[in-house]
């Protein structure tokens, strides 16, 4: 009786978003942190935190944001709770623009994660360029080396998550 | 809706960003969290690496085994050298009186469990924190006494450590046989190559390729004596003024595993 309280499909599908999740930061953390290309590295969460608001709605955007957030802070070893405010905001923004204004098309998808990649990176280069005073030239040629970099991964990123998505839970 | 989030995210990021001190509780619990997941992945990246070695880089490690070989031999007979000399200078210090050089650490070993992951800093962090008597502030080095950063923040059980390749580090140096002050300089641009600036040369400084930069002791922060790293290449303004030098860290930061935090000093000169 008290399973029958138990939305065991949204359990099931919780699961199979936080096991993405992981799998996401395996990719960052293990894969992607190895490859510089002009001594740059691709940055491509803000894609992953989008891709679930994108297609379960603006709830779940935030809460699966949240998670990759923190997880996200805490691997990139600094002193900030950026990516944990940052992340749930961008898969609220998502989930709400395709409820109310956009498809749920790829098109549409490029548009939000290409923005949330780059304000990602404006964010990360934000607190580099006032506080450590760098050299802008270099520290936006880093951030626009970084947006290009992970741009290509928002094609695995949107199969992914569609396919996720279409998965029948129900058995 | 993008502007709110920029607005959001900007305005709270920038309110902890870059913090140095005590974590946030936030931040301890999901580091507490996540340690030991941590710990286990660096064990097993290891224990790759350490297959990887013995399968492809036996040739290499025969190699660097025979150059050692003579290294030590050299080295064997400086000490020799030494050895003599340091006998040599007590006998002088007794004649006049001098007080013996001294200088006395208190060490914790630590593992580093993580390596930031980002274009923008260099942070490492090593699995022992306040609970070890640990605080923000104190010196880090490798077993050869390299200069590898600066605790800047910490929990129970971790704490990060700003590389000495990071923009933001600034230690105070002697450069040459002088024993000119000077300061290394974190530099974005030479981060990415994981090297540093050396600047703020008083007028009198000279500074050479492969001159080595030890720290200065002056601020009290670092000990003086640590190996920061070897001058590279030196650059020169138009009339021939020494205007930056950049410097290779004294410590191999990408092959570290074990580091020593200094968590107090005493030293006589």
């Amino acid at each position: 009786m008290l399973l029958d309280l138990i939305n065991l499909q949204k359990v099931r599908r919780a699961f199979v978003y936080f096991g993405f999740i992981l799998a996401a930061l395996l990719v960052q953390n293990s894969i992607l942190d190895k490859i510089e290309i002009l001594g740059v590295k691709a940055m491509f969460l803000p894609a992953v935190a989008a891709v679930i608001g994108f297609f379960e709605g603006g709830v779940w955007g935030v809460v699966f944001g949240l998670v990759l957030g923190l997880f996200c802070d805490i691997g990139m070893g600094e002193s900030t709770v950026l990516f944990t405010v940052f992340m749930p905001l961008i898969g609220f923004a998502a989930g709400v623009l395709t409820t109310f204004f956009l498809t749920k098309r790829l098109f549409a998808f490029f548009i939000i994660s290409f923005t949330a990649i780059i304000i990602g990176a404006f964010l990360q280069l934000f607190g580099v360029l006032v506080i450590s005073g760098a050299d802008p030239v270099r520290v936006l040629l880093t951030g626009g080396l970084q947006v290009l970099w992970s741009t290509p991964m928002i094609f695995p990123v949107y199969y992914s998550g569609k396919r996720l998505s279409e998965l029948d839970l129900s058995k | 809706m993008l502007a709110l989030i920029l607005a959001v995210a900007l305005l709270s990021g920038l309110a902890i960003s870059r913090s140095e001190g005590e974590a946030t509780t936030l931040k301890d619990a999901s580091m507490s969290l996540s340690l030991p997941a941590k710990q286990a992945s660096h064990g097993i990246v290891g224990w790759l690496e350490g297959i990887y070695s013995y399968m492809f880089k036996y040739d290499k490690l025969v190699e660097e085994n025979e150059s050692l070989k003579v290294e030590l031999a050299e080295t064997r007979r400086a000490l020799r050298e030494a050895e003599a000399a340091n006998a040599e200078n007590e006998r002088f210090r007794e004649l006049l009186n001098l007080r013996s050089k001294f200088s006395s650490f208190v060490f914790e070993s630590a593992f580093i469990i993580d390596r930031g992951n980002t274009n923008w800093s260099r942070i490492i962090t090593i699995n022992k924190g306040e609970e070890s008597g640990i605080e923000v502030g104190d010196c880090v080095i490798d077993s050869c006494y390299n200069l590898v950063g600066q605790v800047v923040e910490l929990g129970t059980g971790w704490a990060d450590v700003r590389s000495i390749v990071d923009a933001d580090i600034r230690v105070g140096v002697q450069v040459g046989e002088g024993g000119n002050a000077a300061m290394v300089e974190g530099d974005f641009a030479l981060m990415q190559k994981d090297r540093v600036k050396l600047s703020r040369f008083t007028d009198e400084t000279q500074v050479l390729e492969q001159d080595i930069l030890l720290t200065s002791g002056k601020g009290g922060l670092f000990p003086s004596g640590l190996t920061v790293g070897v001058v590279e290449s030196v650059h020169t303004e138009a009339g021939g003024q020494v205007e930056y030098a950049v410097v290779a860290p004294g410590c191999e930061l990408g092959a570290l595993t074990e580091v020593f935090v200094i968590k107090d000093f005493s030293i006589v000169e």
